[in-house]
C-alpha cells in the first residue's frame, strides 16, 4: 500500500471512537448451529440436549469410567449463554452421517480392529469433525471424552460454537449407545485440532486458543492402571504434522513403553499403523507455547498456571 | 482448628458438586485426573474464627499503610521487582479504594502465619461460594459474604468489564461467576482481555461498549507487555478497578523484606508475629546458609501464584535445591529468601494434611473463606478445597 496512506489508516485505526463506530456494539454475541438443520439421525431429538449438563452427560464416558475426570465441561457450559442453539448444518459432516445410517452399517466390517479394551484413541480433527468421528466410533462401542476447553465469542479467534453445534447434532447418536456402554470401553479422546491455530491475532481478536495439558490427557500410571497399552491417534492426512502439544504427550508415552499407532481418516476402516513420534519442539511450559499476556499465545509469560492465586 | 468429614452421602455430595459445576461454573473440579473438592471441612471454634477475622482485617490495614508509603518513596518502590514502567501509574492509583484480597493463614505452634498475600488476583470464588451457598451442617455456621461484598463494591458502576487472560478457561470461570453476580444485581458486563480496553469519548470501552469499571483477573506485572500499554499508563488509574493496579505493591512478596522501613512499632510487632522473616536474596550473604541449612529456608520469586515459584528447601531433593540456588544466584533480582516456619498438619480422616484457612477481605472487611489442604506443606493449584465451618457458640 502507498506508505502515506497506510500510515494514515494506521493512525485512524488507533482512534478508538472511530474503531467502535465501525465495529459491532459488543462483539460478544454468537450463535450455535443452524435452526433449520436436523440432528445426525434426521430428527429433532437434539432438543432433549439443550441443557449443558444433559449434553455433557450424553457426549461423555460411562458414569463409572476412570476417564470421567478428563471430560471437560467448559464448552458445554457455554450452551446456557445463548438462546440461538441448534445442531450443525455443516454439509461436510454429511459424509460421516452416511456411515451412521442403519442400512449402511456393517458392525463387523466397519469397526476398526484397534477399537477394543486396552486402547485409548485420540481424535484430533477440527472440532465438528472430531465430534462426528467420535460419534461414529462411539456407535461402535467407544466411550467419548471431550477436551474442548474454550468458549465462543463474537470476536473469537476460534469458533468453538461450531463444535458445540456438532455436539448437538450428534448427541442422539452418542445417547443411543449409552445403555450398552461399560466403564472399560475403549476411550475416545475428542480434541479440536484448531486449538493451536497459527494465525497471529490482531488486537481486537478474542484469543480463545488453548492447548492440552495434564488435566486433558492422562498420565502413564493411570493408563497402565486401567489396562491401556495402545494409543491410536486419528488425524486428517491434510494436516502436515501432529499438533505440538499432542506430539509432546505421545513422545513421552512412547518412551514410557506404550504402543503408539496412527490412523488417518482417509483409510477406509481407519486402519492404524505404528507411529514413532518425533522429539517435540513443544515441551510443556519450558518451551514455546506459553500463554501470552493478552490471554493467547505469542509472548512468553513466566507463569505456568492460571492467573489467579 | 480441626477437620471433619461432612455428613453427606456420596450421592448427595455429587448432587452438590453438580450445582457447583453448572450453576457456579467450577469447571476444574478435577486436576490431572484427581478430585479437588472432597466432602471435608475445616472447623474453627468461634474464638479461632474471631481471631482469624481480626488478623485478616488488620493485615489489610497494615499492608495499606505500607503500600501507601512505598508508593510515595521511589527508592522503596524500586525494591519490589515491579516493572519500572508502571511506577507512575502505581503512584497515581494508590488512592483507589477497591480491594479484594485473600490471606492464607497457616497454623503453626506459635499461632497463625501468612507467608504471602493474594492481593492482586486472588481466586477460588466458584467453589467457595458454590459450596457455601448449598452446604448445611447442623451445629455449624458457614460465613458466606463474598457475593454481597463484591456486588456492594461495584454498586456505583453500571457497566463493568471483565478483564482476564482469555486463553485460560480457569480464569474465565472466575470472571463468569462475578459477571453472574453483577448482572443479577442489575449491572451489565462485557468480557475481554486487558488488551481490548480502548478509550472512547470521555469514557473507556471494551469491544465498542462503554464501561464504567473493571474486574481485573489479570496479573498486574503482565501489563507492560500489552499492546495498549500506553493507554494503561496514561489513564489506567481513571478506570475504577477491582483490583486496582496499585495492588501490585501489596502483592509483591518483596514487601515482606521492607517492614522495618514502613511500619510503626505496634504494626511491626503484629506483622512480625504473623509473617515469616524475609530478605531480598543476596547471594554473597545468603548462599552459605542456604546451602548448609536447606531445611530452614524457602526461596521464592516476587510474583508467583498458586505455589508457583515457591521452593521449600526441606521438601526438595538436595540436587534440585543446589541447582535452584545456582540459578537464583545467577539472576538474584526477583528472588527472596524466607525463613521456613513449622506448618502444623491437621488430622483429616484420610490422614494428615497441611491446611490453610483463607479469609477473603473486600474493602478492608472480612468476606468469607476459601480454605485448602495438601499432602505436602505447599499449596498449589492441585491442593484440595475444603469448606470452612464455624462451631455454633
Amino acid at each position: 500500500m502507498w506508505p502515506p496512506l497506510s500510515k494514515l489508516l494506521e493512525r485512524l485505526g488507533r482512534l478508538a471512537p472511530l474503531r467502535s463506530f465501525f465495529s459491532p456494539p459488543t462483539g460478544g454475541a454468537w450463535v450455535v448451529g443452524d435452526a433449520r438443520a436436523p440432528d445426525a439421525l434426521g430428527g429433532d431429538t437434539w432438543m432433549n440436549f439443550l441443557a449443558p449438563d444433559a449434553l455433557y452427560d450424553a457426549c461423555g464416558p460411562h458414569s463409572a469410567s476412570p476417564w470421567l475426570p478428563f471430560h471437560a465441561p467448559t464448552l458445554f457450559s457455554a450452551l446456557e449463554c445463548t438462546h440461538a442453539r441448534a445442531p450443525s448444518g455443516d454439509p461436510a459432516l454429511h459424509e460421516i452421517d452416511q456411515r451412521l445410517a442403519p442400512d449402511r452399517r456393517d458392525p463387523i466390517l466397519d469397526t476398526p480392529e484397534w477399537l477394543a479394551p486396552g486402547t485409548l484413541a485420540i481424535i484430533d480433527l477440527d472440532g465438528p469433525r472430531s465430534v462426528a468421528y467420535g460419534a461414529w466410533l462411539a456407535d461402535m462401542g467407544g466411550q467419548p471424552v471431550c477436551t474442548f476447553d474454550n468458549w465462543p465469542h463474537g470476536r473469537g479467534l476460534l469458533k468453538p460454537e461450531q463444535t458445540l453445534a456438532a455436539l448437538l447434532r450428534y448427541a442422539p447418536v452418542f445417547q443411543r449407545r449409552r445403555a450398552d456402554l461399560t466403564p472399560d470401553a475403549p476411550a475416545l479422546w475428542l480434541c479440536d485440532r484448531t486449538r493451536l491455530l497459527g494465525r497471529a491475532p490482531v488486537p481486537t481478536d478474542f484469543d480463545n486458543r488453548y492447548y492440552l495439558d495434564e488435566s486433558a490427557l492422562p498420565g502413564p500410571g493411570m493408563m497402565r492402571q486401567h489396562g491401556v497399552r495402545t494409543l491410536v491417534v486419528i488425524t486428517d492426512p491434510k494436516a502436515n504434522a501432529l499438533a505440538p502439544d499432542l506430539e509432546a504427550w505421545l513422545f513421552d508415552r512412547h518412551n514410557d513403553g506404550f504402543s503408539v499407532m496412527h490412523a488417518p481418516i482417509d483409510a477406509p476402516h481407519l486402519e492404524a499403523a505404528p507411529l514413532t513420534p518425533h522429539r517435540p519442539s513443544f515441551s510443556g511450559y519450558s518451551d514455546g507455547l506459553h500463554r501470552s499476556d493478552a490471554g493467547g499465545f505469542g509472548v512468553l509469560i513466566p507463569e505456568p498456571s492460571s492467573s489467579g492465586g | 482448628m480441626r477437620a471433619i468429614d461432612l455428613p453427606y452421602t456420596r450421592g448427595d455430595w455429587d448432587a452438590l458438586l453438580h450445582q457447583v459445576r453448572w450453576r457456579y461454573h467450577k469447571w476444574d473440579i478435577y486436576v490431572a485426573g484427581r478430585h479437588t473438592l472432597p466432602p471435608e471441612a475445616i472447623v474453627l471454634s468461634p474464638s479461632e474464627h474471631a481471631e482469624v477475622v481480626a488478623i485478616a482485617e488488620r493485615l489489610s490495614r497494615v499492608i495499606d499503610v505500607a503500600a501507601r508509603r512505598v508508593a510515595a518513596a521511589p527508592h522503596l518502590l524500586a525494591q519490589l521487582d515491579i516493572p519500572p514502567v508502571l511506577y507512575p501509574l502505581l503512584r497515581r492509583a494508590a488512592e483507589v479504594p477497591l480491594q479484594l484480597a485473600r490471606y492464607d493463614l497457616h497454623p503453626t505452634p506459635d499461632g497463625w502465619m501468612v507467608p504471602e498475600f493474594n492481593e492482586d488476583v486472588p481466586g477460588g470464588f466458584n467453589e467457595a461460594v458454590g459450596i457455601a451457598d448449598q452446604l448445611r451442617v447442623p451445629g455449624y455456621t458457614l460465613p458466606n459474604l463474598l457475593r454481597r461484598a463484591v456486588t456492594d463494591a461495584f454498586a456505583p458502576y453500571r457497566r463493568v468489564a471483565m478483564l482476564f487472560a482469555t486463553g485460560y478457561s480457569e480464569d474465565l470461570q472466575h470472571c463468569h461467576i462475578i459477571e453472574d453476580w453483577l448482572t443479577q444485581a442489575g449491572h451489565s458486563a462485557v468480557r475481554g482481555s486487558p488488551a481490548h480496553l480502548t478509550r472512547g469519548w470521555r469514557h473507556f470501552t471494551v469491544h465498542g461498549g462503554r464501561v464504567d469499571a473493571a474486574f481485573r483477573y489479570y496479573p498486574g506485572e503482565w501489563l507492560p507487555r500489552l499492546p495498549n500499554l500506553d493507554l494503561w499508563l496514561e489513564r489506567g488509574d481513571r478506570l475504577p478497578m477491582l483490583n486496582p493496579i496499585s495492588a501490585l505493591i501489596r502483592q509483591s512478596k518483596r514487601l515482606y523484606a521492607l517492614w522495618p522501613e514502613l511500619l510503626e512499632a505496634d504494626d511491626l510487632a503484629f506483622i512480625r508475629r504473623h509473617t515469616p522473616h524475609t530478605r531480598a536474596f543476596a547471594p554473597e550473604e545468603h548462599l552459605p546458609e542456604l546451602r548448609d541449612h536447606p531445611d530452614r529456608w524457602v526461596l521464592k520469586q516476587s510474583f508467583g501464584r498458586m505455589g508457583d515459584s515457591v521452593y521449600i528447601g526441606a521438601i526438595m531433593k538436595p540436587e534440585d535445591w543446589a541447582k535452584l540456588l545456582s540459578e537464583a544466584a545467577n539472576k538474584p533480582q526477583g528472588w527472596l529468601v524466607q525463613r521456613r516456619f513449622v506448618h502444623e498438619p491437621t488430622a483429616f480422616s484420610g490422614g494428615p494434611r497441611y491446611a490453610a484457612v483463607g479469609p477473603y477481605v473486600v474493602n478492608g472487611r472480612f468476606a468469607g473463606y476459601y480454605s485448602r489442604a495438601a499432602p505436602q506443606p505447599l499449596l498449589t493449584h492441585e491442593a484440595l478445597h475444603v469448606a470452612t465451618l464455624i462451631e455454633a457458640p
